[in-house]
Parts: C-alpha cells; structure tokens; sequence
C-alpha cells in the first residue's frame, strides 16, 4: 500500500482542479492519482456484482480526462467525480463484455498462482473473514455501502466523505453507524446458519471470542484509526 | 441510552472522532453494561477485516492511470477521420493494388551504402529487406508458414508533400511453433472461470 497521511483532504485540491479543467495534462494525471483509490471504493458500494472493477476504473478514467473541462467549478470537483462513477458502474451491467473479463480473470488467475506467498492458516482465515464481509456490504441497502466502504479508506473522515456524497456529517456518522450495526447483525445471522448447517459447505468459522480485557482508550480516542491503518 | 445513540457512540470511539465527552458517555454506558466493551471489539475487528479486504479489493486502483495521452490521440484521430473520411476508398484501393504487386515504394527505398549492413550472406538495406530475410529465415526454419497476401487498413491520410496519400495497415504473418501442451478458458459448474486442457481439431482441409 502506498497511502500517505491526509490523501483524500481536500489541501491543495483546488489549484490542481483549475489546472486540470484547464487541460493541463501533468495536473490531470496527478489530480487522478489522487482520486482513483476512493472512486475504486466508491465502485464497489455501486457496481453489479459480475462487473469488473478495473474495466469500471479505465471507463471513469477516459470519462474524467474526456470530461474536466467541462466542469464549471472546482468546488464542484469531487461530487461531479462521484457522479460520473456512479453513472459508469450503473452502465456496467449492460455494457460487460465476457471475453473481456475472461481474459482479465485468466491473467488474474495466473499471478494469483505464480505472485502471491503461501499465507498462514491464520492469514488466510482473516483474508476469508474480509471478504465476507466485503460481500456482506455490498447487499446492503444503497445509502449505507457508500460511507460505510468510504470509511474503510485511511485518511477519509466523515467530514470529506459529506463532501463527496453531498449529505450533512451527522448524516453520513449515523449511516455508518447504521451500516455497521447492519453488517454485524448479517454476519451474526450467516454464521449462525453455518453452525446449524455443517454438512454445507462455506467459509472458515472466524467467530469471534468476546474479550477478556477491554481495548486501550486513550483520551483522544485514535487506537482504532491505527487497526485500520496496519491493515491498509 | 437507545440503540442508535450506543451504536453512534461506538462509531465515533471505533473511527476517533470521539469527544472529551463521548468518552465520558462511553465509560459510563460500559460501566453500566459490560458487552458495550464484546460490542466494541467485535466492531474494531469487523472494521479491520473489512479495511483490509477493501485494500486489497481497490489495490487495481493503482494500475489504472489517467489516459491523457490516449485521449489526445484520440482527437487527433477523429479530426483526421473527419479530414479524410471521402478518400477511404482510394487509398483502400491503392492498399490493395499495392499489395498485390507487392511493391511498397515508401518503405523499400534504396539506403545508402553505409546504412547497409550484412547479415550472413543477405544485404540489409532497408526496413523491406529485414522482413524478407526474417520471412526467408523463418520459412526455411519452418517457423513462419506464410505471409496472408491481405493487408488490413487502419488509417489513410493524403500525404504531407500533396502526391498520394500515407497508409497504415497490418500485415499477416502466420508463424508455427512448439508448445508442451494447450488450455483453453472454460467454466465450472457454478460459472467460475477456469483452466482447462484443450483438444484442438485440425482443419481437414488444410495442410501445413
């Protein structure tokens, strides 16, 4: 991961945004790389299940070159960007080419197989558990997968994701808030049908066990901003 | 304290957007019931493994650049498809004339005596030269089967001194080699991609 700290703050942006709308393509190319690891995330809150998310980049990538300069105000820029993803993932179930998204899993296939280190039994279940969830997310209710992924990105806070989806803090803290209530009740509910069903085949059983001791708290409260930068 | 206010106080401690006084009020609804604390550490590692499966999900992110030269190609090509859109089917012609005769004037000019370098007992001279060796060589190696006498036309544009016009095309090279063995892209039986071993059919009519 190459995140850096603030990636998805907004210092900075407008310059970049002007110089983008104006055509300037080293602004463009910079103000993308800026962007792209949210709109990914925003992607995945939106995009059909079987549409591939890096076929789903390259078309907001050609929309966003295509289209900057047409934006007005650069004010404007990141729920102009939102929408331009949304409008390209709601398009992607019509336009899914198969041979297209063969090939793509065929070479994914392959570097899966020749890249990645044997992980341990551990590594692996918690890899399982991630996606699970990432699966879970994405069959919840729409107003509730877009703050909840964009959270997950380091550096995103309430404050910028408001800015982005265009709704008031106190609104997308309480979705979030919501969402993870949601999600926890879902996978409660899978892993409690994958108890009572063991003939059925499924994921690893990553039940969690309460904890003995209560997590450290320090008085401003970012431990947990820390599990997720670890992670990231 | 309701629901919504736990699970909200919760977020704001799990995400550090917690106050001075959302601490306060979190210690105090814990010391009042202990599975605030089973409700927060299930939070935190939900989160952690959600955040992990969302970086590695988004890490093709970092792979996909914006296609600024791409689209300015892109411009200049449909200003040179609109410029030259009527004459497609002359140069389409000359293409075909060309090929048959197997004459490319533009690429087989003649070079000077020190452009020209040897190679074993050819001269190469020119661009045309090297593919004549290279097909030679390939043939009698059995590695190239053949040119496809068609060219395929990608682009035509008049010519920059006003005489004739410029063509871009492909030429077909059919060449042969070993391989240990063959796959193909197939589907399991829940629609997954997978690998599998190919049996290919030889044309009956066609002799190599």
């Amino acid at each position: 991961m190459t995140e850096i700290e603030g990636e998805y703050s907004d210092d900075g942006l407008l310059p970049l945004v002007a110089a983008a709308i104006s055509r300037d393509p080293e602004a463009i190319r910079l103000l993308w790389d800026r962007q792209r690891r949210w709109v990914a995330a925003l992607l995945l809150a939106y995009k059909p299940r079987e549409a591939d998310l890096e076929d789903l980049l390259q078309e907001v990538a050609m929309a966003f070159v295509r289209k900057i300069g047409e934006l007005r105000e650069p004010e404007a820029f990141k729920p102009w960007l939102r929408s331009v993803s949304i409008n390209a993932a709601r398009l992607a179930g019509r336009k899914q080419t198969t041979a297209r998204k063969h090939s793509r899993e065929f070479r994914l296939m392959v570097e899966r197989s020749t890249e990645r280190p044997v992980a341990s039994d551990v590594v692996l279940a918690k890899r399982e558990e991630g996606r699970r969830l990432l699966d879970l997310v994405t069959q919840l209710p729409e107003a509730y997968r877009e703050p909840l992924l964009l959270r997950c990105l380091h550096g995103m806070s309430y404050r910028e994701i408001s800015r982005i989806v265009g709704l008031p803090e106190t609104t997308i803290e309480t979705r979030i808030a919501r969402g993870r209530r949601m999600l926890r009740e879902r996978a409660a509910g899978q892993e409690a049908v994958g108890r009572t069903e063991p003939a059925m085949p499924g994921p690893k059983n990553t039940k969690k066990t309460p904890p003995t001791m209560p997590p450290t708290m320090p008085p401003t409260g970012k431990t947990s901003e820390e599990v997720c930068d670890d992670r990231s | 304290m309701t629901g919504v206010n736990r699970d909200i106080l919760i977020t704001r401690v799990l995400d550090g957007e917690a106050t001075p006084e959302d601490w306060a009020a979190f210690r105090a609804m814990a010391a009042r019931d202990q599975a605030v604390w089973a409700d927060l550490a299930d939070a935190q590692q939900d989160r952690a493994d959600l955040a992990a499966a969302i970086a590695d999900a988004i890490a093709v992110a970092d792979r996909v650049e914006a296609p600024v030269h791409h689209h300015a190609g892109e411009r200049l090509n449909a200003r040179i498809r609109t410029g030259v859109a009527w004459l497609g089917w002359a140069a389409a012609a000359m293409v075909a004339v060309v090929g048959f005769t197997g004459r490319f004037g533009a690429v087989s000019s003649p070079g000077t005596e020190a452009d020209t370098q040897q190679a074993g007992l050819f001269s190469i001279s020119s661009p045309e030269d090297a593919m004549r060796l290279y097909l030679d060589k390939g043939l009698e190696a059995g590695s190239v089967l053949g040119e496809l006498p068609d060219r395929v036309m990608l682009s035509s544009t008049p010519a920059a001194d006003g005489n004739g016009y410029t063509v871009v095309y492909l030429r077909q090279i059919v060449e042969r080699h070993h391989v240990d063995s063959l796959f193909q892209l197939g589907e399991d039986e829940i629609g997954q991609p997978v690998v599998v071993p190919m049996v290919p059919k030889r044309a009956k009519n066609v002799t190599y």
